[in-house]
């Protein structure tokens, strides 16, 4: 007899329909039954996701810094050797004579003044720019249009931000903004919007040509001495930098002073790594990255676990299917229906969450991260890749062990028999839990280190002084503040309370970026040396409680101040100064003002213990006017800080009303430069945290698998008497000891990891074996109780129950 | 004839020793024919059955059913045999928990290709036969063992098989149930069906037309 074998033809589309709702039937009502798991595991990759996207808009933004601006590749800033401040007529200078130079433009951002529209009034930092700047980068402008918006005199631009604060949602164009207290008046002619990976942000800019208006002496410093602008060009297309190197030497030559024996090296950095070098903490950025694939991975690998997992109950199912005439293509395809549904489910939930917390996460970086898919399209690849990677994955896996599985072994129930590899899953909880341990660990040291930082002697009083930010623009009336000023600085002079006041123009946290060079007359080790200046009035150390090592603070008496310098210990070593005794120094050149060493003092930390003590200047300053003083600092008498911030408060109220003051303790500006570690520090915390659930996770679905195969081997055990705690102990040494390999796996990674952080830190913290000990204890002590919650529902479960199965 | 096995040994390797599952098996099944196998735990009569219906393999032997040498057959091939000609029906079973009395008897057509309406009409039919419209919504936990094993012989039965190969069909059943379940076998083999069943019951067995005993993996006819 000749058979027939014959195929029914049905629309293939159609019965690809029909397969998918069979398939989807078939899937949500398995999800009724196992909401559990499902939950789990599509919350756990949830999170995976939306940590993942988190951090990669966090380093997207950093890498893409200055993208924005269509001559990205051609835009360079000078740099007159290391520093960023150049002189002011270069840039007018390169552009005539190298022709390479195609366009360019300074900024000039040392002004700062009163900007009032209506009542509104703030301090603002204005820059003044050439009229080439708007044409040389681009900004996207709200308001008006970068052709020349600041061509005319006393035309400016502003920001988005400027605009809401001084005119609400009104618009800007055309409104008008008083300067300090004069008749004199800006009027706005264009507003930008600008963009938050800008590594030039400015609020309110005008032309140099306003600028020497306003302020005239701003002429006086563009000279070939000074160094107060700031220099960008732009390069013809495809000329290197290299290129102008000897022009710029040439110029360099034959116009800095003292021409030709200047020797400085100017050198074009690329706009393009300008972030990264200049801005950006790169060891961060690497930090980030490793922890965003870390977590990612943990949750994938977890997300296919799971899935395994949670199908494993429904080998009878396939095996069924199969029977009844299912080919390989067939379970495949309803896996990876499954799979990819559960993904999508997951990826949604990812994407939710990240929306969720994208506010708290700005907040906590001082970022303004947004996530536009539809502008950076990067964006949509990223979740549809991790979409491809995770449904395909977790999809492909199990269908392997499912179709290959053998049928009549799988109609029983255990298809995976030997199937999965132990070691594999081992493998698993091992790099997850070294991930874990890092991060914990890491978490440690930073926490250490920031505390060690904050409590770290800053070797000056931070308990008994109290600064006021004098804040003399608020004011309109100059002399009458200035008198003000003079009056309530005698007047807590007198009270009992003080120990003793002064005025300054920088505090400890808070010194001004102003360097100079000065030459020692005499025999020296150094011929010249850089040094960082600050100008402060009489008792400035005494007040900051500040230790002399030699000669005299600028303390109030009789004596002449005039030109007198004290030094810090770093200074007088470089110098070779063991004590002072009257040295010279020569500021800016061998024959410039004279600067006489009175005193030596401590390296008392003015920039937070994390960078090493710079050689400092302070010049001693007398003003007239008292307006020009920036800081009153009183120093209490011990325990009286708070009444004389107190009675501060009363003099400031009566002599001021209506200016809201601005008083703190010495030690909060220097808090500050702390800042950003105690960022790094919360950022770490909550993403080791993340890790620690995600692997918690991950190991109790193996628990579960693994305890649910060993069933009927508990079962025997407990019939021949073995009590629970023994079986306990049986079952959780099979986890645990997959953990402590994981922390001597962690520990040497860790401690590298560590080291090469701590490097960029003058003050480093110990790396104890603590931290690690305290980092093990943690993953293990959780391993154990997510491995108990397992081991101890089988270890206690009736033992005729397991033996019954057969 | 239906299928010829001549001289089928299947073994596994314990110790590096040979152990024989089937020792040289022949067998002729005619259409029309209903055959019990009987024999005590572990003489291979599951084997047996699941080497006739192809789920396993065997190690030596010819195996032709329809006149097709099943041993030469590729995979594909063979697949597309056993789609068109063999339901199973089992000790436990084997009904999807998830889908209902309707859906159950739908989801082998599903690999069969049917179209919607040919499905519909099938499984409609299968419903009036074993008299179960009024349960075709409730899912196999809410039916009782013996209704559950009368859903499994009817989805055996969809697609149309010229043979049944059932393993210990009332194994899990009263003997009520189980009696009922023989007769309903009775009658599918008058009506033309072959049927092959593994028992150990020899008044189930009675129902066959032949008994064939295994013992050690070796068959004797009675």
């Amino acid at each position: 007899m000749k058979i027939v074998i014959e195929m029914k033809k049905a629309n293939p589309n159609r019965n690809l329909y029909t397969m998918l709702r069979h398939n989807l039937k078939l899937f949500f009502r398995n999800i009724k039954h196992n909401k559990g798991s499902f939950m789990i595991n599509t919350f756990g990759l949830g999170i995976g996701i939306a940590s993942f996207l988190l951090l990669t808009l966090y380093v997207h933004n950093d890498l893409t810094y200055n993208r924005f601006h269509d001559n990205y590749d051609n835009i360079y800033r000078i740099r007159d050797g290391e520093t960023v401040q150049t002189k002011g007529p270069l840039l007018p200078k390169l552009m005539e004579e190298v022709p390479e130079v195609v366009n360019g433009t300074r900024i000039f951002d040392w002004e700062g003044f009163r900007i009032s529209h209506g009542d509104k009034a703030f301090q603002e930092n204005i820059h003044y720019v050439d009229q080439s700047f708007f044409s040389i980068f681009s900004f996207p402008f709200t308001e008006g249009s970068d052709r020349n918006p600041i061509q005319e005199k006393y035309s400016v631009v502003i920001s988005t931000d400027f605009a809401k604060k001084y005119f609400g949602n009104e618009p800007a164009i055309g409104k008008k903004l008083q300067i300090k207290f004069e008749e004199v008046f800006l009027e706005v002619k264009g507003v930008v919007d600008i963009p938050s990976n800008s590594s030039i942000k400015f609020d309110i800019v005008s032309s140099y040509e306003t600028g020497e208006e306003i302020s005239p002496w701003i002429k006086g410093i563009h000279d070939w001495y000074n160094t107060f602008s700031i220099s960008y060009v732009q390069l013809k297309d495809g000329i290197a930098p290299e290129a102008i190197d000897e022009k710029l030497k040439q110029i360099v030559k034959e116009n800095y002073l003292p021409v030709g024996q200047n020797e400085t090296d100017l050198n074009l950095l690329p706009l393009q790594a300008y972030h990264s070098t200049e801005e950006s903490n790169q060891t961060l950025i690497v930090i980030l990255c490793i922890i965003a694939l870390g977590i990612i991975s943990i949750a994938i690998v977890n997300f296919i676990n799971l899935t395994i997992n949670s199908v494993q109950s429904r080998v009878k199912e396939i095996g069924i299917k199969k029977v009844h005439g299912a080919s390989g293509s067939d379970i495949i395809g309803q896996i990876l229906t499954e799979s990819f549904v559960v993904s999508f489910i997951a990826l949604l939930l990812g994407l939710m969450l990240m929306g969720l917390f994208l506010p708290t996460f700005n907040t906590l970086n001082d970022t303004s991260l947004q996530f536009t898919p539809f502008e950076k399209p990067v964006f949509i690849w990223i979740p549809l890749i991790i979409w491809a990677v995770v449904g395909g994955l977790s999809g492909l896996i199990p269908s392997l062990f499912w179709t290959k599985g053998k049928l009549t072994e799988s109609l029983k129930g255990n298809v995976f028999s030997g199937l999965r590899s132990s070691s594999g899953s081992h493998s698993l909880i091992v790099i997850q839990f070294a991930i874990a341990i890092i991060l914990i660990s890491g978490t440690l040291l930073v926490r250490k280190q920031v505390q060690g930082m904050l409590e770290k002697d800053p070797l000056f009083d931070t308990e008994n002084v109290i600064i006021t930010e004098l804040q003399p623009w608020q004011f309109p009336n100059m002399e009458n503040t200035g008198n003000n000023y003079e009056r309530i600085a005698k007047e807590l002079e007198e009270s009992p309370m003080v120990e003793s006041v002064s005025f300054s123009q920088c505090i400890p946290g808070y010194y001004s970026e102003n360097y100079n060079v000065f030459f020692p007359q005499g025999k020296n080790s150094e011929e010249s040396i850089h040094l960082r200046k600050a100008y402060v009035g009489a008792n400035y150390f005494k007040t900051f409680g500040i230790q002399q090592l030699s000669g005299n603070g600028f303390e109030k008496g009789n004596i002449n101040y005039e030109n007198a310098i004290v030094l810090n210990k770093a200074a007088a070593q470089k110098l070779g100064f063991n004590e002072a005794n009257g040295q010279i120094l020569n500021e800016s050149s061998k024959q410039g003002d004279i600067r006489k060493v009175v005193g030596i003092v401590d390296n008392f930390s003015y920039q937070g213990v994390q960078h090493q003590a710079q050689p400092l200047i302070h010049i001693f300053s007398e003003q007239e006017d008292y307006t020009n003083w920036g800081f009153l600092s009183i120093k209490a008498k011990e325990g009286a800080s708070l009444q004389m911030l107190e009675q501060l408060k009363q003099k400031w109220k009566s002599a001021f009303s209506g200016i809201e003051p601005k008083f703190y303790f010495a030690d909060e500006k220097l808090n500050e430069q702390y800042k950003e570690y105690v960022q790094i520090n919360t950022l770490v915390a909550w993403f080791s945290i993340l890790a620690v659930l995600l692997s918690c996770m991950g190991l109790f679905a193996l628990a579960s698998n693994s305890m649910a195969k060993r069933t009927k081997e508990i079962g025997i055990r407990k019939v021949n008497g073995a009590t629970i705690s023994e079986i306990l102990l049986l079952l959780n040494k099979d986890f645990l000891k997959w953990v402590v390999l994981a922390f001597f796996i962690a520990i040497p990674i860790s401690w590298y990891a560590m080291k090469s952080w701590l490097e960029g830190f003058a003050f480093k913290t110990e790396i104890n074996w603590t931290i690690f000990l305290l980092a093990g204890i943690v993953a293990i002590g959780i391993a154990i109780l997510t491995v108990s919650w397992q081991s101890l529902k089988a270890a206690t479960a009736n033992p005729i129950q397991a033996l019954k199965d057969e | 004839m239906l299928i010829k096995l001549s001289n089928i040994f299947k073994w596994v390797q314990q110790g590096g020793r040979r152990v024989f599952l089937l020792k040289d098996i022949n067998l002729v099944v005619e259409e029309g024919d209903f055959i019990s196998i009987m024999g005590p735990s572990g003489s291979g009569k599951s084997t047996l059955l699941n080497v006739i219906g192809m789920l396993d393999g065997f190690d030596e032997g010819e195996y032709n059913f329809l006149n097709e040498p099943v041993h030469q057959l590729k995979e594909k091939k063979r697949a597309l045999l056993f789609k068109q000609y063999i339901g199973f029906v089992f000790q436990a079973y084997h009904l999807i928990d998830e889908l209902t009395v309707y859906e159950n008897l739908e989801m082998p057509l599903l690999y069969k290709k049917h179209s919607g309406s040919e499905r519909k009409a099938l499984v409609a039919d299968m419903l009036d036969r074993f008299n179960i419209v009024g349960k075709k919504d409730l899912f196999p936990t809410q039916l009782s063992g013996g209704q559950q094993q009368l859903v499994g012989i009817a989805r055996a039965l969809i697609g149309k098989p010229k043979l049944i190969l059932a393993d210990e069909p009332t194994g899990n059943l009263n003997s009520k149930q189980g009696e009922e379940i023989m007769e309903l076998f009775k009658q599918l083999n008058n009506e033309g069906v072959t049927i092959i069943q593994v028992t150990h019951s020899e008044k189930n067995a009675a129902y066959g037309k032949r008994i064939i005993h295994l013992l050690d993996g070796r068959m004797e006819e009675i």
